[in-house]
């Protein structure tokens, strides 16, 4: 997709929204998750280690909005 | 693992237990009531009283609050531990209900204070305000001076003081007085019992606490002494008691007869002659092999328990391992994967020669002083740490070419600012550094990308060919399932680096160079990027094909879903490179700051005061990136194993084996 002159700050700005987007999505979602394991932990300081994988699982939806947003930039 | 069973004489119980903790190679596989018509064993006279010393000791404890890490330099047990103990208890527990009793008066004593205080700012006796039959009386809090009382009645007197009030009015107007008072923020402060100057009251109160608080600070004084004095011989008593019940309470875990004992358990295989010649030495005594089961074989019902054996340098990533799930008997033991992969992973994110070289060191000096630790949960940590520090110094030197986040060179990029160029060969070391970055983290962003996708196809095929392996011992039609996936893995990791191929980097190079001998004819789709220097490559597509028909027959059409998330499990790793450039972009910003307001003046006009500060921002700053790093590189480098990894082939569903005798190491 050929991005012609002037239009390089539609696609930053659609850069921005990626970004802003998913790292919402990914606060969101650990704030849930990070609320529930604190309890959890304050309960069963043992499970530890997997509440804290669990807490990052939402990570991937920001992997995901950096990596499209790399390929909206290298349209630029 | 070998199914053992000894037999013997009640009369020698006692004998036995000592010998199998002394041997340490025996898991016991508890007796349960009734079994076989067999009743569980009475634990021997020891145990009660050993327990009843055990309960005295850990409450002497706690109100000493000695914790176990502190047991440095433990003394060993000497004399008799049980006479030391409840002499202890003794004094002791006189010192702690003094102390709680006087910390119940200083309570008690500040609720008396806290009553008076209001009522010794106003210059009246506590008998003044009560016992009248036609006033009623007001006393409380005001957040400012109340005026115009005069205008309800003027049958009234008032006495305030700073924030106080207190207001005597006759009885038919109490009430709307009172609504008065409300109205202007009055709240009502209730007036203690009792006669006398409440000035001298509180004098009185306060100088009585005050006595109390002194007898207190006394009292605990004399507690630490205790404490210093016994931590030692506490700590070691506890492990020596503890050791004590450990083997008076076995016979609980054995079945018993009118005269004889049985006790049932787990051994190595290669352990099992040893067991045999010391306990079946004694006179009476019989050890018989039940069965003895290998890895291969399939074990039902009862599944043995595992021994994890791994070479020395992985060992601590066993901890890892079994944070997640023990394998079970018959699952291959990941642990060396692990051992490869997680510091790997650490390693291109952190990305760092200064980092890494930080770590080794670091970790080093502190696994030296660790000498004597356990194996506890931290040092286990550290060792990967080191590793992972090793493998980050790799990545750094070799790929990244940048320490403290300045590079080695000047990128190859035009129009860059002074701060960008400012590098380790030209400005600081003046001597040129033989490397050359293969990867400049903030300019490559796609070529990162695409190594973490390379990483990704490694690791999963890994995953998925230890799957085929755990599967094939038990069931053919699962193992080909997992041949199907791996199938369909190569096949869209081979479309994205032929995608990625397009553009000079890292994808071309791994296309033409390592995957050069992969068939690269096929079809082109232009519109989507495939053009004719690099369409889909048939190849790909018959990979994937025939991968899906196996997997679909193997495992159901249901399983067709999961082909999405295999490729968010790909694109999943991405946050290798997002991490990698996201640490750089921070530590590239603050250097920036550093160079440009601080150091670049010093080289310019010598300005040395600004030279002290620059260096302390670039070291807080590095300081700052370094932990950042290296707490998300162990998180994310935990999730892809424990998500992306394990899900492929894991189950994790074992026990430890954990020999009679053999005292568990604390973990978190």
């Amino acid at each position: 997709m050929a991005v012609t002159a002037g239009q390089e700050g539609l696609v930053a700005m659609a850069v921005a929204l990626t970004v802003l987007g998913t790292g919402f999505a990914t606060a969101w979602a650990e704030k849930v998750i990070g609320a529930a394991a604190v309890g959890a932990i304050a309960e069963k300081p043992e499970l530890f280690a997997r509440v804290l994988t669990m807490l990052v699982i939402p990570e991937t939806i920001v992997v995901f909005g950096i990596v499209i947003a790399f390929l909206l930039f290298g349209s630029i | 693992m070998t199914r053992a069973l000894v037999v013997g004489p009640r009369n020698d119980l006692e004998a036995i237990v000592e010998k199998l903790y002394a041997l340490k190679v025996l898991h016991i596989v508890d007796h349960k009531e009734g079994e076989e018509d067999l009743a569980i064993g009475k634990p021997l006279e020891t145990a009660a009283e050993a327990s009843e010393v055990l309960v005295k000791l850990r409450s002497i404890a706690s109100v000493l609050q000695i914790k176990e890490s502190e047991a440095e330099g433990v003394e060993p047990v000497i004399g008799d531990v049980r006479q030391k103990i409840l002499a202890l208890e003794l004094n002791i527990s006189e010192e702690d209900a003094a102390k709680k009793k006087t910390q119940a008066l200083i309570v008690e004593l500040q609720q008396k204070i806290d009553a008076i205080t209001p009522l010794a700012q106003l210059p009246l006796s506590l008998e003044d305000y009560r016992g009248y039959e036609t006033l009623e009386v007001f006393v409380g809090r005001v957040p400012h001076d109340i005026e115009g009382l005069e205008t309800v009645t003027p049958q009234y007197e008032a006495f305030s003081a700073a924030g106080y009030l207190a207001v005597f009015v006759v009885k038919d107007k109490a009430a709307s007085m009172q609504e008065y008072l409300a109205q202007r923020g009055f709240t009502v402060v209730p007036v203690p019992e009792g006669e006398g100057d409440p000035h001298e009251i509180l004098a009185d109160l306060l100088s009585e606490k005050a006595r109390w608080a002194a007898r207190l600070d006394e009292i605990e004084a004399r507690l630490a002494t205790l404490r210093e004095r016994y931590a030692g011989f506490l700590t070691a008593a506890k492990a020596h008691l503890e050791v004590v019940v450990e083997k008076a309470e076995a016979p609980l875990r054995f079945a018993v007869t009118d005269h004889t004992f049985l006790v049932e358990g787990w051994v190595p295989q290669r352990e099992f002659s040893r067991l045999r010649e010391e306990i079946g030495g004694v006179p009476g005594v019989f050890v018989s092999e039940l069965e003895t089961i290998d890895e291969d074989e399939s074990a039902e019902p009862e599944e043995p328990p595992v021994l994890l054996q791994n070479p020395r340098p992985a060992k601590p990533f066993e901890m890892l391992i079994n944070m997640y799930g023990t394998p079970s008997y018959r699952e291959l033991d990941p642990t060396f994967v692990f051992y490869l992969a997680f510091p790997t992973m650490f390693g291109i994110m952190v990305g760092d020669a200064g980092y890494g070289l930080v770590w080794m060191v670091y970790g080093l000096w502190l696994f030296r002083r660790w000498k004597h630790r356990p194996w506890d949960f931290w040092k286990n940590l550290l060792v990967a740490f080191i590793w992972g520090g090793f493998w980050a110094f790799v990545f750094g030197t070799f790929v990244f070419a940048e320490a403290f986040g300045i590079p080695f060179h000047a990128p190859h990029a035009a129009n860059i600012t002074r701060a960008e160029a400012f590098n380790w060969s030209d400005n600081i070391l003046g001597v040129q550094i033989p490397i050359q970055p293969l990867l400049e983290k903030l300019h490559q962003v796609s070529d990162f990308i695409v190594l973490s996708i390379t990483v990704a196809y490694l690791h999963l095929g890994t995953g998925f060919l230890i799957g085929v392996v755990n599967e094939a011992r038990h069931s053919k039609r699962h193992a080909a399932g997992k041949v199907g996936w791996f199938l369909i893995l190569t096949g869209l990791f081979t479309v994205v680096v032929d995608r990625a191929a397009r553009w000079p980097g890292f994808g071309q190079t791994l296309w033409n160079g390592p995957l050069g001998w992969f068939p690269k004819a096929g079809i082109t789709m232009a519109n989507l990027g495939f053009t004719a220097q690099n369409p889909v490559p048939t190849a790909s597509l018959y990979l994937l094909g025939i991968g899906v028909v196996v997997m679909l027959i193997a495992e159901g059409p249901l399983h067709i879903m999961e082909i999405f998330g295999l490729v968010a499990n790909l694109v999943s790793y991405a946050r290798l490179a997002g991490i990698g450039v996201a640490e750089e972009a921070v530590i590239f910003a603050l250097n920036t700051i550093a160079l440009n307001f601080f150091v670049f003046p010093w080289i310019d006009s010598g300005n040395v005061v600004g030279l002290v500060a620059g260096l302390g921002i670039l070291f807080a700053a590095n300081l700052l990136i370094f932990l950042l790093s290296t707490i998300s590189g162990t998180i994310q480098a935990l999730r892809l194993h424990y998500v992306e990894f394990f899900i492929k082939f894991y189950h994790g569903t074992g026990a430890l084996f954990r020999p009679f005798g053999v005292r568990p190491t604390t973990e978190v």
